[in-house]
């Protein structure tokens, strides 16, 4: 299972925290308690970000996983309530408002509810196909919520300097440790979208083989190679993280399966296909003449037609074997060097 | 001889016995238009774009109804047009009172003419006719019909056509070298015989319908409210579904082929059966009007005013195992079928591919219809055939490939869709538009493509509907360069709804889940636009490279039949990404100034319009002599026009694929189609064309 650790709580890290202060409906001495009232929210929500990063890189089962993610999202929620319930300060909401939005970003886009921050109904229209759909819905929810991140930064900034504050980036453990694994995790993520293409073309083809759908198999199989060649050529400009080669190395070789298969292991099916098709002509024409008009020619052809269906076929089982072992062998690998690449490059 | 009638002649026999093919016997004692409310709630309802039921449609349903009823005016007079032009502009009202007068009244007068001519014909044929003695049969034009004045003067029509009928059936039997007056007048007695024979049977038969002739005339008055909306809404009885969804099997020998009733009461091919004896010949499309049949060693039968299921039973239950069809192709000319029973495999490979071997190695697909004229779910198209010729293909080296969509006349749009997806990588094939779901973008439905080099679609302007979507959409992406005459420019989607209201709701497109009962209407629910936003509809697909098209294709273009829907554009935003042209334009004039200079189909060009000219005549002389020159001098105006088309083309020559010479050697019939197909191709004047320009592409990649 690939979980993407999203990387937008890292935007309002930098929250001065002067020292811990409840929150409530009160109203503030001064601007900077105000504001330190914020960050103290936003250091609940980091520590549970963490824990949620931490049980990601440490593969933890999928029930410790999924309790921390609730975790956080239930402190994102608490937070959210605390704020904005807040007055403005001195009737200024701008910055209240800010937190609010990023927030709510925040919340959709580690729920996947992003029907509630991307006009979906554009996407689908965009997009070409469910996996175009998928990426682009990513890549907007990102994007939004590091436009919100980067909103309510420039917000936070401005109310410090209309209140005379001067903002001092105070970085505590946890914040550190999180903006490092945001950076591990994003590694993981790019290489991840590397193969992503291909991989899915290849669910593609296992479908349209079962199916027998030609016209899709062989489409997808086109469009395998072209995304696995494209990958290959991303793939060789990203660096080693940190000198460490061994994601690179099982995305690379995944890449590499899914163009041999797309340009060897494929064709040679599909070649049954074809030779199916021939032996049923053969086959209608065979039958059709009867048994007196048949010359010797007639059936050294039918014998052979069966001997080359039949051969074909063979080649159709053992390749399929051969080619569903490799896959899960590679993906049991890329799997496994995730896990090590995690437990070795998250802080602990 | 073989006899080259002129047009309106062609027409004009159809409509004799057009008139023939509508009507039967009594009327009925029910209302002839109690599921008139049924059809226009349901029109209204799912119709693209449904109309208001006023004057102008009263008005439309009249024109409409006399058109049907008696094109030519050869069955009513001047006074039962007198009588029923005072429903003229009221049967809209009538229609909603439940009130159907002018059907009633319509069908009533045309009954009692019918009994009349029945009576009255088979005693035409045994005049004395002065084969020597001049003068004209005059015909007039559907839509400004003129009726006869009153039965002497229908009675004199009806002896000229008789007259007509007769020369006519004899210049077509007789070897040119006895085409005189001599032989005419010595085989007269068993000319007289044999058209009495046709008339007695036909008049009997169409006034005695099977089902009856009121439930007949309540079936065309349905029939014609729904082509009042547009062309393509039609209704169909349940009689006809049961003909319709007849399948063949698999196990009997067949000819493959289905027969429906034109639009001017000819008998015209509807269906060829994938991979079936008819369709493997090539030389057969949906829309071809059947002129006659001959089974081997006895005498061609004429199938002017045939029942379509009639015949359909008579060439597939029983007799000989060939036969040979005489059909007049859409665009006019005439042309003789050879066709063998045989079993329709459904495993089989249908699509007809070849090798054109010459400069560069090119592939040929042709593809002369779609699988399936409706939506099937779950059943493979004919893009899965194509993929696996284009495997063949790929792997026999091709650099180029030619894609021949003449004469397709469409079918199902998932067929076009997943075949323009072959050579689209990803996105947006067309726009549909109905009522109820409004704009929506059809998409490819697969990643990828199958075929990536140079690409020629060719068309013609009987190419239409679907086939007009797959060519549209190449053309939009830049993936293909097309050739051909601009085709037919028909941009709407059909659906097959029961009557029946409890059963309306269910939206279907396919009809095996159609209950029978009171019938069931297609009717025309969406507007297809494409990827640009612009529809095709009525000026077709524009090819690339422009090239004469068929004498008269001009004539038969969706933009002059009545109530055709008017073309539309649509203002919705489709995301789609063309592949860059390159320097198209500079290549294009230099092959449209290539194409000027060499000649061929300006030769084309020219001869087909002489041999319009030649057609365009509004009557048909009656002397034996003079009726003879005119087919001679319209034969040799056919001769030219055909050896403009039709010689051996020098820059490429025709070739099986390797996997199907291997196959050939064993089938027999097959090898004779094939043997066939190879010179068919080999003098066919546009592909020869086609590969030229295949040749310039190749070569300025």
């Amino acid at each position: 299972m690939h979980k993407i650790v999203l990387s937008f709580l890292i935007a309002g890290i930098c929250l001065l925290c002067s020292g811990p202060q409840m929150l409530s409906a009160q109203s503030f001495d001064s601007p900077s308690d105000y504001l330190a009232a914020m960050g103290q929210e936003h250091k609940t929500i980091t520590s549970d970000l963490w824990d949620y990063m931490n049980s990601v890189a440490r593969g933890k089962n999928a029930r410790k996983v999924e309790k921390n993610r609730a975790e956080l999202l239930n402190s994102i929620r608490t937070a959210r309530k605390k704020i904005s319930a807040l007055p403005g300060y001195e009737g200024d909401v701008s910055l209240r408002d800010g937190v609010v939005k990023y927030f709510d970003i925040s919340y959709s886009v580690l729920n996947d509810d992003y029907e509630k921050i991307v006009d979906m109904e554009a996407i689908a229209e965009q997009s070409y196909d469910a996996m175009e759909a998928y990426l682009l819905t990513q890549e907007e929810a990102n994007k939004k919520l590091s436009d919100a991140g980067a909103a309510m930064v420039e917000t936070q900034a401005e109310f410090a300097k209309s209140h005379n504050i001067e903002l001092i980036e105070k970085e505590d453990k946890t914040s550190g440790r999180v903006l490092i694994a945001n950076e591990v995790f994003g590694y993981q993520n790019r290489l991840f979208l590397i193969y992503f293409k291909p991989y899915v073309q290849d669910g593609y083809l296992i479908e349209a083989l079962a199916s027998k759908d030609l016209t899709a198999i062989e489409q997808a199989r086109n469009a395998m190679i072209t995304y696995a060649d494209e990958g290959l050529k991303v793939l060789a400009k990203e660096p080693a993280y940190n000198g460490d080669n061994s994601l690179k190395l099982a995305c690379e070789d995944l890449l590499q399966f899914y163009k041999k298969s797309g340009r060897v292991s494929i064709p040679a099916m599909t070649d049954f296909f074809v030779k199916e098709e021939k032996f049923n002509r053969i086959k209608s024409a065979f039958e059709a003449k009867k048994q007196k008009e048949r010359t010797q020619e007639d059936v050294d052809q039918y014998n052979n037609a069966i001997n080359e269906v039949n051969a074909a076929l063979e080649v159709y089982n053992s390749t399929g074997q051969e080619t569903n072992k490799t896959r899960s062998e590679l993906l049991n690998a890329w799997n496994k060097a995730v896990q090590k690449f995690l437990n070795k490059h998250v802080p602990r | 001889m073989k006899t080259h009638l002129p047009e309106i002649f062609r027409s004009a026999k159809v409509l004799l016995f057009s008139v023939v093919l509508l009507l039967g016997a009594e009327l009925s004692a029910q209302s002839p238009c109690k599921d008139i409310p049924a059809l226009l709630e349901l029109l209204e309802e799912v119709h693209v774009d449904p109309r208001s039921i006023d004057d102008d449609f009263s008005e439309d349903v009249y024109a409409a109804s006399l058109k049907r009823l008696d094109p030519y005016g050869l069955v009513l007079l001047q006074e039962d047009i007198a009588a029923l032009e005072k429903h003229k502009t009221s049967i809209d009202n009538q229609i909603l009172d439940g009130d159907c007068r002018f059907f009633a009244e319509a069908a009533e007068r045309f009954e009692i003419r019918l009994k009349a001519l029945r009576i009255l014909v088979p005693t035409l044929t045994e005049a004395n006719f002065d084969f020597e003695a001049g003068g004209k049969f005059v015909l007039s034009d559907p839509g400004e019909t003129l009726y006869p004045a009153d039965s002497v003067a229908q009675g004199k029509l009806w002896t000229d056509w008789v007259k007509v009928s007769l020369m006519d059936d004899f210049i077509d039997e007789t070897p040119d070298s006895a085409c005189d007056l001599t032989h005419l007048e010595a085989r007269l007695p068993e000319l007289r015989t044999a058209l009495k024979k046709r008339v007695d049977l036909r008049f009997n038969r169409k006034l005695q319908p099977e089902a009856g002739f009121g439930r007949a005339m309540d079936h065309l008055w349905l029939d014609v409210i729904a082509a009042c909306f547009d062309p393509h809404s039609r209704y169909f009885s349940p009689d006809d579904r049961e003909d319709f969804l007849a399948s063949v099997s698999a196990e009997e020998l067949s000819f493959g082929i289905r027969f429906a009733e034109g639009e001017e009461g000819s008998l015209v091919i509807s269906h060829l059966v994938p991979g079936g004896p008819a369709w493997t010949t090539n030389e057969l499309s949906n829309g071809d009007v059947v002129l006659s049949y001959q089974f081997p060693g006895k005498d061609p039968v004429k199938l002017l005013y045939a029942d379509p299921y009639e015949i359909e039973y008579m060439l597939e239950s029983s007799g000989p195992k060939e036969v040979d069809l005489k059909v007049r192709k859409r665009h006019g000319t005439v042309q003789e079928v050879h066709l063998v029973k045989g079993k329709i495999r459904a495993d089989e490979n249908v699509i007809k591919t070849f090798l054109l071997k010459g400069t560069h190695p090119v592939g040929y697909l042709s593809l002369p219809g779609f699988y399936t004229e409706w939506e099937n779910d779950g059943k493979l198209g004919c893009a899965n055939d194509v993929a696996r010729q284009l495997l063949t293909l790929n792997r026999e080296g091709i650099k180029g490939l030619i894609l021949d969509l003449r004469d397709n006349g469409g079918g199902s749009m998932k067929e076009a869709i997943e075949l323009a997806g072959i050579f689209v990588d990803a996105g947006p094939i067309v726009v549909q538009e109905d009522r109820v779901e409004g704009a929506y973008t059809i998409k490819d439905p697969n990643r990828g493509t199958i075929y990536n080099g140079p690409l020629i679609v060719m068309v013609n302007g009987s190419s239409a509907s679907a086939s007009e979507v797959l060519a549209g959409t190449l053309q939009d992406y830049n993936r293909a360069v097309i050739v051909g005459s601009p085709s037919y420019g028909k941009a709407t989607g059909q659906v097959i709804l029961p009557l029946d209201p409890v059963q309306k709701n269910a939206l279907l497109r396919n009809f095996d889940d159609v209950e029978l009962g009171k019938g069931f209407v297609k009717v025309t629910t969406d507007r297809l636009y494409r990827v640009t936003g612009r529809s095709h509809q009525f000026s077709g697909v524009i090819p690339n490279i422009q090239l004469p098209g068929y004498p008269g294709e001009a004539l038969s273009r969706e933009s002059l039949r009545a109530n055709a829907l008017p073309p539309s554009t649509i203002d919705k935003k489709v995301y789609w990404r063309p592949l860059t042209p390159g320097d198209t334009a500079s290549l294009f004039g230099k092959i449209r100034s290539r194409i000027r200079a060499e000649g061929r189909f300006s030769k084309i060009k020219n001869s087909g319009e002489q041999l319009l000219n030649e057609l365009d005549q509004d009557h048909l002389p009656l002397r034996f002599s003079d009726f003879l020159d005119m087919e001679r001098r319209e034969g040799a105006f056919w001769k030219v026009w055909e050896e403009s088309i039709s010689f051996p083309q020098d820059n490429f020559y025709s070739a099986n694929t390797q996997a199907d010479t291997e196959i050939l050697t064993m089938d027999t019939w097959r090898e004779e189609i094939n043997e066939r197909l190879l010179d068919d191709l080999q003098n066919d004047v546009y592909l020869g064309e086609a590969y030229r320009i295949m040749c310039n592409l190749i070569e300025s990649q």
